[in-house]
């Protein structure tokens, strides 16, 4: 090996370093879904946007007091095609929420439609709202 | 894919540079910018993707049905306008308490320039998962071809 390649060889080392690097962070890098939250006398419901995630590649799960919703984006693209405009970065999403004890965890469902998730997280029956009547004196 | 668009290796500033790159990106740019982008969070977000023979654009927008969107293709301009319902308001929407509201709602447009050289009369779009995908051909003379080589 000449001097010249040698050289060349010490310097490409970083360089492979923080594309690996590179690699990594992209790989990690989720988008956060929009979503809608509200709360009725019985549920909580989460909506969340993420087009492109279907029932296979959904996943909503609770673990230690935090719910997590997680999706692949799986859409079919033709073989050869290369990127010439993105909004949106990414093919993974994820969003994290935490949960209190008046979450009945067995009783979560979750659907999506269209590219929109609804997870309904009903409470316990010990934490739903009851309405105290105020007799007159 | 689209994920490529962030490699950013470049040797001279390395780190630096991509830092930099990433700020760019994340604010809108004051200077000069094409007339029909779009800012930053605006709905529906889009990407595009170019094969030989035809430009693919993929519109994700979530919620909206087939019906209420209309797509139009002038010269190399693609125009996309809908409407998205906002969350149903019926007898189960009672006592709700609102603690966030971030996802768009209501009417929508977006129109998108591309390259010169597209059909006009071969544009297919097929909506599956909340995501629109548009795809324009290619007029035939700005296909890439293969030429053979013939022995002399």
């Amino acid at each position: 090996m000449s001097e010249v390649q040698r050289v060349e060889n010490r310097e490409m080392q970083p360089e492979q370093a923080a594309n690996q690097a590179a690699e990594q962070t992209r790989n990690d890098r989720a988008i956060v879904p929009p979503v809608d939250i509200f709360e009725q006398d019985d549920a909580i419901t989460i909506l969340a946007d993420m087009p492109g995630v279907n029932t296979e590649s959904l996943g909503v799960e609770v673990k230690d007091h935090t719910l997590s919703i997680e999706g692949e984006i799986a859409v079919q693209m033709p073989d050869g095609v290369s990127a010439r405009y993105a909004d949106l970065r990414g093919s993974r999403y994820a969003r994290h929420f935490t949960l209190g004890d008046e979450i009945d965890t067995d009783g979560i469902e979750g659907t999506i439609r269209h590219g929109v998730l609804n997870v309904r997280l009903p409470k316990r029956d010990t934490h739903r709202k009851r309405r105290i009547d105020i007799q007159a004196a | 894919m689209f994920r490529d668009l962030w490699r950013t290796n470049d040797p001279l500033f390395g780190d630096l540079g991509r830092l930099l790159r990433m700020m760019e990106g994340n604010w809108d740019k004051v200077g000069s910018a094409d007339l029909r982008s779009a800012p930053r969070g605006s709905f529906p977000l889009l990407n595009i993707g170019e094969t030989d023979d035809a430009y693919n654009v993929y519109v994700f927008a979530p919620g909206v049905e087939e019906k209420d969107l209309e797509i139009s293709v002038q010269d190399n301009v693609l125009m996309l306008s809908g409407t998205r319902a906002g969350v149903v308001e019926d007898d189960s929407a009672t006592n709700r308490n609102w603690y966030r509201r971030e996802r768009f709602s209501g009417e929508f447009n977006r129109a998108i320039t591309l390259p010169d050289g597209v059909d006009a009369d071969q544009v297919t779009a097929s909506l599956k998962d909340g995501v629109l995908t548009v795809s324009l051909r290619k007029r035939a003379e700005i296909q890439p071809r293969r030429i053979d080589i013939q022995a002399a």
